[in-house]
């Protein structure tokens, strides 16, 4: 296991380097001028030269190629030219959001989507199965984007005036802040933001969650729900179809033939005896997933007006700002790919035979 | 012949019989179609999917409109930013029907639209009531002591000034209440605000009476020297005209002095301002006159051989229309305002009482005692033409031109004014959101077979490559591929497409740089699969050249996966693509792409959510069609799988 593990390891690494190239390179290659898109159009040529100066926008290319490198594997990447902020203390506010937002959905698709795919396999064929599976269809094909302004239409506008009412978007009800944890438990954090705390902090749920604060809890999760619907509806239908076919395969076997044979409960024999088996190709769909649901947020962040890592990245593109550009492509993609090797490992250390190929 | 195929000339073998076992029998394909046809989901993906390649090539056809025409030319005054869609597609009203209809207690005095259209308001006996325009429901109604003669809205809707008996009370419309009651000498036969809501005048037989909504006090009165024949404020409420006897005036409204006075021959029938106030229409004895507001002369003088009556405005200075209108008798006439020219004879057949021009002077209508008729504007065409049974007393247009507010009797109805109908409605820019829709079924369509044919055919060659070739040329390719697949997918594309520049092509590459690994992945596992077996072998043996086996003997037989990926990658293609153009990164406007109609009318979801609502469900049967295909394709591929 630990020699796969390991294997995979250095296999990674080139791909590391790789992505460290190329988010270097796509940052170099927007178009436009940063300083006069940062400063203004009126900007003179000395003030872009001193600001060119500043941010080592005038090294040769390579030189600063060797200094991003250097810097990134120090943990340094650089002032954000637009915000003119640390891209670490920008990311500790930005890649909580994204990641409460991928966790809801992805809960949401999992919670859903499974039993979904269990009942449809278990009752093949029926009105159920039938109905589950043109569902999923749908749900695969349907624009993240639309998806997400029809659900605050019709629960932010349609259902006004109704319990069901939940608020098409933002984070929090205008007005109501919850108190960092630290804050609360008397934590030293230095007012460094480029922490653990900090990180968790802007995890509203999960602070709150933990300073005690219910009723900020509740606001959070009712601003969670639309986005983490809109964001995991496409996950959830794959899930489900996924669980259905994995489970058929499964539930045709000779073992449960022979649990059923020997008077297992039917409710054990699908659960345990087929689930189990089952839901090994379903964790490596969910990994999977992962890698999507971040190009999903972008869109869903767009709509839902969170400012997470999608929109940033988004804006930051659009508005030339290199070192965020490099230092959030760079990360996503380094989570994503250490995202596939615990996915890969999960795999292999749930199904044997894969560790030896 | 397939085995000369790989037999070198000079070897002269005979009939090499181990390459034809192992290769895909002749009917293969005609068996996966079979297996194809007999999946209900694959039947209906190909049935949506033709379908949607008939609208694609018909669009022009079925397309009500120019997708990318402005509809200010038609002459259909529903046509006003981003309209309902009639979705009722079967029953859609047509000019003449009611939209709503609601009845009173006694006779209506007074009936009028509040500025945004959505109430509509009429006062009888001591009652006003407010009703919504929508469904015709009551909102409230406010009671007063003596009989109300005369209401107005105020320019904001947030006051309601009412004249009941001698006394002008202003309702607080937020919270139905009286906000203050002002006493007035005699009885008010109009109340009407001026533009800003900073004033008002009141009307009581000769007198009338400018008010200042700071002190509410009484700041001009004019007196008139004979009867008065109309009252109304200019655009931005500096004056008052007035017209009696033989005399239009214009009057100072902050001091009520008189400014001018233009002197007709004959008395008066009517004064009208036009639009923007410039410039007023009188008709008096047989001679119809337009002066200029400015310089105070005549601009104009049609003479007519009988008296005239009536006159009105029929304007859109956009379109260049500045028409004046007037009534002789049965007969309602249109001429020219700067020409004097007789443009249109309108022939009502009952005695005429008013004639009245839509706001964007598309439409027309000619009122008698109790019956209204609509004309087309444009040619004189008559529309429709409404029948009532008591009398009319009021008839006001809604903004939009739309539909009519007609009082008669108790009732008062909103009454439909033209036959156009919007299937899907008007975008934000004036354009038919159906029409769009349909011309955007071929960009999509393109969207999805360009992008996916080019990331196949790249990601074929770099697949197979790497796979046939192995060793340090797989590494390589497939670290590559390795890394373009470390990044989400979409994020990886808007990279892409703002380093070259936002566009539809631009989209239209990243996207397909995008999908290039998974292609060339699969293409590879197929080249791995097939490369041992044994007709790769023998061909490896007779020595052809490599890339004659690649393509002719391991290529072909590892297409059925590449052909399943394919056509379920079309799906994802358009979604990323209309990702891509909702973010303003791929199509540009005013192309009519799914995708970007949804982004340039997504703040419009809480007022008009059909805008969104019919690009998203067209995107969504695309790509469920390309889907239900793919995956058809694959249990007929792949037998394994189908169950």
């Amino acid at each position: 296991m630990a020699g796969f593990v390991a294997r995979r390891l250095t296999l990674a690494v080139p791909v590391l380097l790789g992505i460290v190239f190329v988010t270097f390179a796509l940052a170099r290659l927007l178009p436009g001028d940063p300083c006069r898109s940062t400063l203004g159009e009126k900007a003179t040529d000395e003030v872009c030269d001193a600001f060119n100066e500043r941010y080592g926008l005038n090294d040769p290319i390579p030189e600063q190629f060797r200094i991003y490198l250097r810097d990134a594997l120090n943990g340094n990447l650089g002032d954000s030219i637009k915000f003119g902020r640390p891209v670490t203390e920008l990311m500790v506010e930005r890649l909580p959001v994204t990641v409460e937002l991928s966790v809801y959905a992805m809960l949401f698709a999992v919670v859903i989507g499974i039993p979904l795919g269990i009942i449809s396999a278990y009752y093949h064929n029926s009105s159920i199965d039938v109905g589950t599976m043109i569902g999923a269809n749908i749900g695969v094909s349907m624009p993240v984007f639309w998806l997400g302004l029809m659900l605050s239409y019709f629960f932010g506008v349609m259902l006004k005036d109704t319990p069901l009412w939940l608020p098409p978007s933002g984070r929090l009800t205008a007005g109501t802040t919850i108190q960092p944890f630290y804050e609360v438990w008397g934590l030293d954090v230095n007012g460094d933001a480029l922490t653990l705390p900090g990180f968790i902090a802007n995890i509203n749920t999960l602070n709150a969650a933990l300073v005690g604060d219910w009723a900020g809890l509740r606001d959070a999760l009712r601003h969670m729900i639309l986005p983490a619907m809109a964001l995991g509806t496409i996950p959830l239908s794959i899930i489900a179809r996924m669980t259905r076919s994995s489970l058929l395969e499964v539930l045709g076997l000779n073992y449960i033939r022979t649990a059923r044979a020997k008077g297992a409960r039917e409710l054990v024999v699908v659960l345990r005896h087929g689930l189990r088996n089952a839901l090994l190709p379903v964790v490596t769909i969910i990994g999977l997933q992962l890698g999507t649901l971040l190009s999903g947020a972008v869109l869903t962040e767009t709509i839902f007006g969170l400012s997470g890592v999608g929109r940033i990245l988004y804006d930051s593109i659009t508005g030339r700002d290199y070192t965020v550009v490099q230092a959030f492509t760079l990360i996503i993609a380094v989570i994503f790919v250490f995202i596939n090797l615990i996915v890969d490992s999960l795999y292999a250390y749930l199904d044997p035979r894969i560790r030896l190929e | 012949m397939q085995h000369t195929d790989s037999a070198s000339p000079e070897l002269q073998l005979p009939a090499a019989d181990t390459t034809i076992h192992t290769r895909p029998p002749k009917g293969l394909w005609r068996e996966t179609l079979e297996r194809l046809i007999r999946k209900p989901s694959a039947v209906v993906g190909l049935i949506i999917l033709g379908t949607l390649v008939l609208i694609a090539i018909f669009a022009p056809v079925i397309a009500t409109h120019d997708p990318l025409a402005v509809l200010l030319d038609v002459p259909e005054e529903g046509a006003v930013k981003r309209m309902d869609p009639c979705i009722h597609l079967l029953g859609c009203p047509s000019a003449g029907d009611e939209l709503v209809h609601t009845s009173t207690e006694t006779n209506i005095q007074a009936a009028r639209l509040n500025s945004t259209n959505s109430l509509m308001s009429a006062a009888d006996g001591k009652t006003i009531t407010v009703w919504k325009t929508d469904d015709g429901s009551v909102l409230f109604s406010l009671q007063h002591e003596s009989p109300v003669t005369s209401f107005d809205w105020s320019p904001n809707d947030q006051t309601i000034l009412a004249a009941s008996g001698e006394e002008l009370i202003v309702w607080d419309i937020n919270r139905r209440i009286i906000s203050r009651t002002l006493p007035h000498e005699g009885g008010v036969d109009l109340v009407e605000w001026n533009a800003d809501g900073t004033r008002f005048l009141t009307a009581s037989g000769r007198t009338v009476r400018i008010y200042d909504t700071l002190s509410w006090t009484p700041v001009g009165t004019i007196e008139l020297e004979n009867d008065r024949l109309a009252a109304a404020w200019n655009n931005n409420g500096t004056v008052v005209m007035t017209a009696s006897g033989n005399r239009v005036q214009l009057w100072n409204a902050f001091v009520g002095t008189e400014v001018a006075s233009l002197d007709h021959d004959a008395p008066l029938t009517s004064a009208v301002f036009n639009g923007s106030t410039n410039r007023i229409l009188t008709t008096s004895g047989n001679t119809l006159h337009v002066w200029n507001t400015a310089s105070y002369v005549e601009e104009i003088v049609i003479e007519h051989d009988r008296d005239l009556t009536h006159g009105a405005w029929s304007e859109n200075l956009s379109r260049g229309v500045e028409n004046v209108m007037a009534i002789s008798g049965n007969t309602g006439f249109v001429w020219k305002s700067k020409t004097g020219e007789l443009l249109m004879t309108l022939d009502h057949g009952d005695p005429i009482q008013r004639i009245s021009s839509s706001p964007l002077a598309t439409r027309l209508i000619t009122q008698s005692d109790t019956h209204i008729t609509v004309w087309d504007a444009n040619n004189g065409d008559s529309i429709s033409s409404i029948e009532l049974e008591a009398p009319i007393t009021n008839v006001a247009w809604q903004n939009n031109g739309g539909g009519l507010l007609v009082t008669s009797g108790r009732d008062l109805r909103i009454i439909k004014t033209s036959n156009y109908q919007y299937i899907m409605g008007v975008d934000g820019n004036v354009r038919d959101q159906f029409s769009r829709v349909i011309y955007g079924t071929r960009v999509s369509l393109m969207v999805g077979l360009t992008t996916v044919s080019f990331a196949v055919i790249i990601g074929i060659i770099a697949g197979a490559v790497a796979g046939f070739l192995g060793g340090w040329v797989d590494n390589l390719i497939m670290r590559i591929m390795d890394v373009v697949l470390a990044f989400p997918p979409l994020i990886l594309a808007i990279a892409v497409v703002t380093v070259l520049g936002p566009g539809l092509q631009n989209a239209l590459l990243a996207i397909s740089i995008v999908f290039i690994p998974a292609y060339a992945r699969v293409a590879r596992a197929g080249v791995l699969s097939v490369k041992e077996e044994d007709f790769v072998t023998a061909d490896r043996a007779l020595g052809v050249h490599p890339a004659r086996i690649l393509f002719r003997r391991v290529l072909p037989n590892a297409l059925a996966p590449l052909i399943v990926q394919a056509t379920l990658g079309i799906g994802t293609a358009i979604l990323d693509a209309a990702a891509l153009s909702f973010l303003g990164l791929g199509a540009q406007p005013p192309m009519p792409e799914w995708g970007s109609m949804l982004g340039a009318e997504r703040n419009q979801i809480f007022t008009a959510p059909h805008l969104v609502f019919y690009p998203g469900i067209a995107i969504m049967i695309i790509v469920l069609a390309f889907n239900l295909l793919g995956d058809g394709l694959r249990d007929a591929l792949d037998p394994r799988l189908d169950r």
